[in-house]
């Protein structure tokens, strides 16, 4: 009944997610790791949304309130989706062949060991970590526990966003009861989630192999694969943010529509996961408007229309939690005061200080940030190639977020002061995901156009030619 | 002999012999030759730093394989190699492995005419191997932790607040049967749960595996019971119109409000 109960949680808003991304696919092939990679998000996404406006509107959050629309939902979806392909003779999934070579096979032993220690290790321990037993999963217990969000404004940390424990509170739901070790099973599946997400991208642009070793990157840090296994919400933040850099980039270098919009949902998603989110809504603003002035073949108009289009729909969804907090009057507002002037330039060495320390000679992110340094070294080939700039401009853009922030907010103490070693790692982690992609695509895309390797020539053509 | 050169064209600098071999063979010369500039800079600083520091090679070895394991939710820290902070270690084997397999490209074009991949495209197959080889080390590593943490009395430190986490879970099933379901509850303790860790995880801890039992006053309800937690002398801390329901020691017990008569 458990594993039941575990399955359904799991696999009803997934089902729904990959119903979604399907249909918003239309005409083209959808890869299987790229349908269920962003699935997971977009089904978590709307549960999570429904949970709120659930709890907005005083109804009981019971696994019936919350579990039979989504289930209609996903069944409409399902039904819509059969019928398009159907109709059309599209195939509902394209699958694309990964030739193993022992170099290929020696990265996927190494991923399998580290996805099989994440899920023993999440389900092995029980929710232990620190923001995990104070906020994250004590959230979770008392939405699963009094099924109202009546509770919420007399938490000490009330105004933080209500994504995970909404999934949590949805798995204790969907089980039956509370149980401290299955309620972490969302994390070691995030996590995999966004290894799947990334390699489809990498794999559009620069080949299986290449996707492979980024994958392989990524799980170089030891801080991700523990994070895949406790129940905090970074490795989420991780999981949305970088999706909706990676769907931008996908964007821009194809110029489907759907693939923004779907990133602009993720944008908004990620309001929904951390504080952060929010101020990170005009970084991926930011990014999306230098996209467009690149993009030539758009008119002014089209480009203005596409930036509101994304904009708007990412600050609809942030504008559904945060009037609803206002309305409560649960604001976390010390954090936010502004300190310009001498203080905060005084501040500059010592952020400078503590960043490089962290990227490079902390042990969470091995030697991946010293190869991001080394590629950005190749700095004819980056400004070459665009897409390859924009990831690259991407990483440094939430790197000087981040500065910002510790330059100028009260924030400065878990960032580069007293307290950085519980906070400034935690943050990295939001855009870890980007630094092995564009690692990878500095030093991989180029060979897609060496003839000495005409074996990733083609099957860099052959992935043009299937977008 | 000339075979023998051939072959170390072929092999140890990765070249394209001149269009004569099919592309394939042609990758793989330059992955053998990324892997041996890779492999040769692992061994010389391996070698290098036990020399200068008189360690032997399975020491150094176990040192290295022990570098990633030191990590807790908020932080990873590297330990040292033979006294040397790893970072510093790490980066001396990549700029060795870049190093040498720029010596092997130097060699290849002195030795032999034809076409190969650029100097940039063969310092990037160092890099990969390297990198390759961290993850190697780093998966070793991690079932390392991973036979460790399975210990029952482990002693590993990211473990601290998991068995801390255990401790209070066990006393809490002892509180959970003696204070009715959905109760409110207030806890009073000598303990710094304002202030200091451990104490402030262990009122949260308390919290979080008391609830539905609230003692965070989440529901805004007057308390009906009192948790005594590490409080020395408990008893002359009662107030009037509660009495003690169970005590384990005299720093440990609850107190319920009383029943008023007739009822």
């Amino acid at each position: 009944m458990t594993v039941f109960g575990l399955s359904l949680a799991l696999g009803l808003p997934w089902l729904l997610g990959v119903a979604v991304v399907a249909l918003s696919w239309r005409d083209e092939r959808l890869t299987l790791p790229t349908a269920l990679g962003l699935g997971f998000g977009v089904g978590f996404g709307i549960l999570a949304q429904w949970m709120l406006l659930l709890g907005i509107a005083g109804v009981p959050l019971r696994a019936l309130t919350v579990g039979v629309p989504v289930a209609a939902a996903a069944a409409l979806s399902l039904a819509l989706l059969i019928r398009r392909r159907v109709r059309r003779a599209v195939p509902v999934f394209a699958f694309s062949r990964l030739r193993p070579d022992p170099l290929i096979l020696l990265m996927l032993v190494c991923l399998a060991a580290y996805a099989a220690y994440a899920f023993w290790r999440a389900f092995a321990f029980p929710v232990y970590a620190w923001d995990a037993v104070a906020t994250v999963s004590m959230k979770a217990k008392v939405i699963f526990s009094d099924g109202t969000l009546a509770s919420l404004p007399r938490f000490n940390h009330s105004a933080y966003p209500l994504h995970v424990p909404f999934a949590q509170a949805w798995i204790a739901m969907a089980i039956g009861e509370w149980n401290d070790h299955l309620v972490k099973a969302v994390f070691p599946v995030t996590a995999v989630c966004y290894g799947l997400v990334q390699y489809a991208f990498v794999q559009s642009f620069a080949g299986a192999r290449w996707a492979v070793f980024s994958l392989l990157l990524l799980t170089l840090s030891p801080l991700f694969v523990h994070h895949a296994t406790v129940s905090y919400r970074d490795l989420t933040m991780l999981y949305f943010n970088c999706t909706t850099v990676l769907l931008s980039l996908w964007w821009f270098q194809t110029k489907r529509l759907r693939l923004l919009l779907l990133a602009a949902f993720f944008s908004g998603f990620t309001t929904f996961v951390k504080i952060e989110g929010m101020g990170f809504l005009p970084c991926y603003s930011a990014l999306v408007l230098v996209m467009l002035l690149a993009s030539r073949e758009l008119s002014w108009l089209e480009k203005v229309r596409t930036q509101l289009l994304f904009t708007g729909i990412g600050v609809a969804v942030w504008a559904i939690y945060a009037s609803y907090k206002s309305s409560l009057g649960m604001v976390d507002g010390a954090r936010y005061e502004i300190t310009f002037g001498r203080e905060a330039l005084m501040r500059v060495p010592a952020i400078i200080d503590a960043f490089t320390k962290n990227m490079f000679t902390s042990g969470n992110w091995s030697v991946v940030f010293g190869l991001f340094a080394l590629s950005l070294l190749r700095f004819r080939r980056i400004w070459r190639d665009k897409l390859v700039l924009f990831s690259a401009m991407a990483c440094l853009m939430f790197l000087a977020f981040y500065a910002l922030i510790a330059m100028l907010s009260p924030n400065f103490v878990y960032l580069a002061g007293a307290d950085m070693s519980k906070g400034l790692a935690r943050v990295f982690l939001h855009f870890w995901g980007l630094v092995p992609v564009a690692v990878v695509l500095i030093n991989g895309r180029d060979v897609c156009h060496d003839i000495s390797d005409p074996h990733r020539q083609r099957a860099h053509e052959k992935a043009e030619k299937a977008l | 002999m000339a075979r023998f050169k051939g072959f170390f064209v072929k092999i140890f600098a990765g070249g394209s012999g001149g269009g004569r071999y099919s592309p394939r063979a042609v990758r793989l010369f330059r992955y053998a030759s990324a892997v041996i500039a890779a492999t040769l800079a692992f061994l010389l600083c391996l070698t290098a730093l036990g020399r200068c520091k008189e360690r032997s090679a399975d020491a150094l070895l176990g040192e290295l394989s022990h570098v990633f394991s030191r990590i807790d939710f908020n932080n990873g820290l590297f330990a040292t190699v033979a006294g040397f902070e790893a970072a510093h270690v790490f980066a001396g084997i990549l700029v060795a492995a870049l190093f040498i397999r720029a010596l092997m490209h130097g060699a290849y074009l002195l030795l032999r005419k034809g076409r190969t991949c650029t100097l940039s495209t063969a310092l990037r197959d160092a890099a990969i191997a390297f990198a390759v080889a961290v993850a190697l080390i780093q998966t070793v590593a991690m079932v390392g932790v991973f036979e460790e943490e399975r210990l029952p009395n482990t002693k590993i430190k990211s473990l601290y607040y998991q068995k801390l986490n255990d401790r209070v879970a066990g006393e809490v099933a002892q509180f959970e049967k003696l204070i009715p379901p959905n109760a409110t509850v207030r806890l009073e303790s000598d303990l710094p749960y304002k202030k200091r860790d451990p104490a402030m995880y262990i009122q949260r801890s308390l919290a979080f595996h008391l609830y539905p039992i609230d003692l965070l006053g989440l529901r805004g309800e007057e308390a009906s019971c009192i948790l005594f937690y590490k409080k020395r002398k408990f008893a002359v801390h009662v107030p009037d119109g509660f009495e003690i329901i169970w005590k384990s020691s005299s720093s440990t017990g609850i107190a319920a409000k009383k029943r008023r008569a007739g009822r």
